[in-house]
């Protein structure tokens, strides 16, 4: 197995995805931390969670109406926030991580879906190692690199942040250290359902149509399900973008533990679906 | 006695309702160069793909390295395969495939990537990328990656697909070299019989997932070679007065035939020999076919 990572690793510092994958991170760092927006290219609306991390909206700003604030250049914006005290931009960027789906979808595709696309999957099933050592080792080998991402990202945007905006909107080093450790079960769910579509859907076009659009279409059911059920406005916590944005803040014991249970079911359910949809599979 | 690499008993695989494996068995020994002929879409590539672990099997077993199919581990290092297309990161070079695949095996010693490269004649494109190579190459490839890490056991589906006919006659004798050398078991699928005929040493024909027959090459030859059939009331008596003629170079099939081996016997010759010692034979005709004939005359069901 752990040759099996190793080869992945030989293979990914050698493709274009991963590149292309970094660059698209540091495009979102650039744009959050330059633009003082949090969310760049976020998908989904903003969130009304409670993260104590400020509001981002200082005097100047609070007597300015709807209007004056969006006739307000980028340059005049940056000055008027860069004034604020009582925020922390890193922090809000790392409520906003879900944007790292995207950069996760690369890993996925270029580790699994490449290998099923190219049929080179038969090769190593035939002649070096087992189904399952094989599933588990990508499985492993995708969680490792999305968790060296997220942390790339998070101290690129840090160091980033502190470059461009000053102090002023920066937390402590290892506040984002925390947030980012406490972010992992989340963003290791993302990679198992991800990794698990791997394995479903094989052939990297299918993968594409079902993993872009997924986040998207299952708030929209989550909501659709909310309204339709009358869930209270509490089981939505529980939906990985706002646990995201709920674990930068100051959550309960209780929440880390609740969303915590919720990652484990989501790796567990997507890494089963994703393993008995290959362990029987003809590989073409 | 010789020792078994591949059995397989009553092995079925089947898609619904189609039958693409019907009950096949099939022995390859050590040191076999072992040829699995067939039309395509025969079962030949299903074979190989149940045994390589790619597809389950839908009915009956195997045995590889005497150890079940579904018990096999390490023992899948032994094995050297390519099946169907040679599948290849197109974004990587041949030299960094071949690495690609020898870290996962845990090969340490690079000089063996080398050497496959070498053997297949594709050193001096090592570090050409894959998406750039001609389907020759790419073949080629494909079998390198087969011959790395000293496999007891290759298994090739369609290797000469693609190759030139001196590529072919290149590939033919290092297989042989190798079987002879290094005492490797070579599983090769065609539908091309007489190139299969010039590599290998025993046959399986296969037809709609069913052994039509499994036999060795001096078999073959024997089956194809001219020769004169008698179709005869008594073949015991018909075989003891070719005895007493001084002819032993013929054969009895099936009991109810004999085929005799004799350049200098004319047909009609060797119907008075036996009808005047009250031999009642019903025709002696000229027989022997050509290997194409054979195959698809067993095809066919003309011959059993």
């Amino acid at each position: 197995m752990l040759n099996m990572i190793k080869a992945d690793f030989y293979r990914i510092v050698r493709s274009k995805a991963i590149y292309i994958a970094a660059v698209m991170m540091l495009a979102m760092i650039t744009v959050s931390v330059y633009f003082v927006e949090p969310g760049s290219i976020s998908v989904g609306v903003d969130f009304s969670v409670d993260n104590g991390m400020g509001s981002g909206i200082n005097d100047e700003m609070a007597e300015m109406d709807y209007e004056q604030l969006n006739a307000l250049s980028t340059k005049e914006f940056r000055e008027l926030m860069l004034k604020t005290t009582d925020y922390s931009l890193d922090r809000d960027i790392l409520a906003h991580n879900m944007n790292m789906y995207y950069v996760f979808i690369f890993i996925a595709a270029v580790a699994v879906a490449a290998d099923f696309s190219g049929s080179c999957v038969k090769n190593t099933l035939s002649s070096a190692i087992s189904r399952k050592k094989y599933f588990l080792s990508k499985l492993v080998f995708v969680m490792l690199v999305c968790a060296v991402m997220l942390f790339l990202n998070t101290y690129l945007m840090y160091f980033g942040n502190l470059l461009f905006n000053g102090s002023n909107l920066a937390s402590d080093i290892w506040c984002v250290t925390r947030i980012t450790l406490m972010q992992l079960p989340p963003m290791l769910a993302l990679a198992s359902i991800l990794t698990g579509f791997a394995f479903i859907f094989k052939r990297m076009a299918s993968f594409n149509a079902v993993v872009i659009p997924f986040v998207m279409v299952v708030q929209l059911v989550l909501n659709f399900l909310a309204f339709l059920l009358k869930l209270p406005e509490k089981t939505m916590q529980y939906e990985l973008q706002t646990m995201l944005a709920m674990l930068a803040g100051k959550p309960s014991a209780s929440y880390i533990l609740q969303s915590y249970a919720v990652c484990a079911v989501i790796i567990l359910a997507f890494t089963a679906a994703g393993w008995f949809s290959f362990c029987k599979a003809e590989i073409k | 006695m010789r020792e078994t690499i591949l059995q397989t008993r009553r092995l079925s695989k089947s898609y619904g309702s189609f039958k693409a494996l019907d009950n096949v068995d099939m022995t390859v020994y050590k040191g076999d160069i072992y040829g699995l002929i067939g039309r395509n879409g025969a079962g030949k590539t299903t074979i190989m793909k149940i045994v390589t672990g790619l597809a389950e099997k839908s009915g009956g077993e195997f045995e590889l390295f005497s150890k079940r199919g579904e018990e096999l581990g390490d023992e899948k290092r032994r094995i050297g395969c390519l099946i169907e297309n040679p599948a290849f990161f197109g974004g990587l070079t041949a030299r960094q495939n071949l690495n690609y695949y020898a870290i996962q095996k845990g090969i340490t010693d690079k000089r063996q990537i080398d050497r496959a490269l070498e053997l297949v004649n594709l050193t001096d494109v090592g570090n050409k990328k894959f998406r750039k190579f001609s389907l020759g190459m790419k073949q080629r490839l494909g079998i390198a990656f087969a011959l790395m890490d000293n496999p007891d056991f290759i298994i090739l589906d369609e290797p000469i697909n693609g190759l030139d006919p001196i590529g072919i006659r290149e590939l033919r004798d290092t297989f042989q070299r190798l079987n002879a050398e290094e005492e490797i078991t070579f599983l090769i699928s065609s539908h091309i019989l007489s190139e299969l005929y010039m590599t290998a040493n025993r046959f399986l024909i296969i037809d709609k997932g069913r052994v039509l027959k499994e036999l060795t090459k001096e078999e073959l030859d024997l089956a194809c070679m001219r020769c004169l059939a008698v179709q005869a009331g008594d073949v015991k008596q018909a075989a003891v007065i070719l005895e007493q003629k001084g002819i032993s170079n013929y054969k009895v099939i099936d009991g109810q035939e004999l085929r005799v081996y004799d350049d200098s016997m004319k047909p009609e010759r060797l119907n008075r020999l036996l009808v005047e010692r009250g031999v009642d034979v019903s025709a002696v005709f000229e027989a022997g076919i050509s290997l194409e004939d054979y195959f698809t005359s067993l095809v066919n069901g003309k011959l059993e």
